[in-house]
């Protein structure tokens, strides 16, 4: 389902299609397999990512919850403006960074 | 089990309850609405669509797949309505609507339904939605 490089001192990881419920939880064992492996800061890449919903958020948060254990961050990197309104009505550019890909 | 069906202004889907038939239903979904080349926020109707689908699959009616979650879209001159029935037990909606903790893992459904329509209301137990999302303009090829 995804994509991961390692680039800058951070590993991006460009998800492609659908992040919703009916697969959500092979992206969510997938990423926090990253955050495991000792990977303290991620970039996720939505450009290839056509639609999210509330499931594919909360894998989001729950990466977010552990690398900050971990003392590391996650950043959102997207230039779909639909997708960036919707970090910010649900708060979540608040907690990890939501940018597009020339910020 | 999926079944599709829609005339000039109203597509109605029956299907079991299992997270793969929303993306089956979504895609039906999207797809009528682009054919009727009505002006609307085609992202805000998809999310309401899809949390409105998945509470019902997930919460309705636990991911059984005995059992049927119905769905109803209908387009009129102003907006589109959508309904979305499932038979669990419902829940207490009223309750819940406005407490909403950014940081939750779970919960963000029936926010995201709330900003991204019109117009949403529960029947008194809960398990029957009714959502609108109005046109940014009125479209022309619709209802003649």
């Amino acid at each position: 389902m995804l994509t991961a490089e390692k680039k800058d001192n951070a590993m991006w990881v460009r998800p492609s299609g659908k992040i919703t419920a009916a697969g959500v939880d092979e992206f969510r064992k997938e990423l926090l397999e990253l955050v495991e492996g000792g990977e303290t800061e991620l970039v996720i890449d939505l450009n290839d990512v056509d639609i999210l919903d509330s499931k594919g958020i909360a894998v989001f948060i729950v990466c977010h919850k552990s690398l900050k254990e971990k003392g590391g961050d996650l950043s959102i990197v997207t230039d779909n403006e639909d997708f960036k309104g919707l970090f910010r009505v649900m708060r979540l550019d608040e907690h990890f960074t939501v940018r597009g890909s020339n910020e | 089990m999926f079944n599709v069906e829609s005339n000039q202004n109203e597509i109605s889907i029956e299907m079991s309850a299992e997270l793969d038939n929303l993306d089956v239903a979504d895609d039906a979904f999207t797809e009528f609405v682009q054919n009727k080349k009505v002006d609307v926020d085609l992202f805000s109707l998809r999310i309401i669509f899809r949390e409105s689908t998945l509470n019902a699959v997930a919460h309705g009616s636990l991911k059984d797949p005995t059992k049927i979650v119905k769905i109803i879209s209908q387009i009129n001159e102003k907006h589109i309505s959508l309904e979305v029935i499932d038979y669990g037990e419902g829940f207490d909606w009223a309750s819940r609507i406005d407490k909403i903790d950014p940081m939750a893992e779970s919960g963000r459904g029936l926010a995201l339904m709330k900003i991204y329509s019109d117009k949403m209301s529960y029947n008194e137990i809960g398990n029957h939605i009714f959502l609108e999302k109005n046109f940014i303009s009125v479209a022309s090829e619709v209802c003649k």
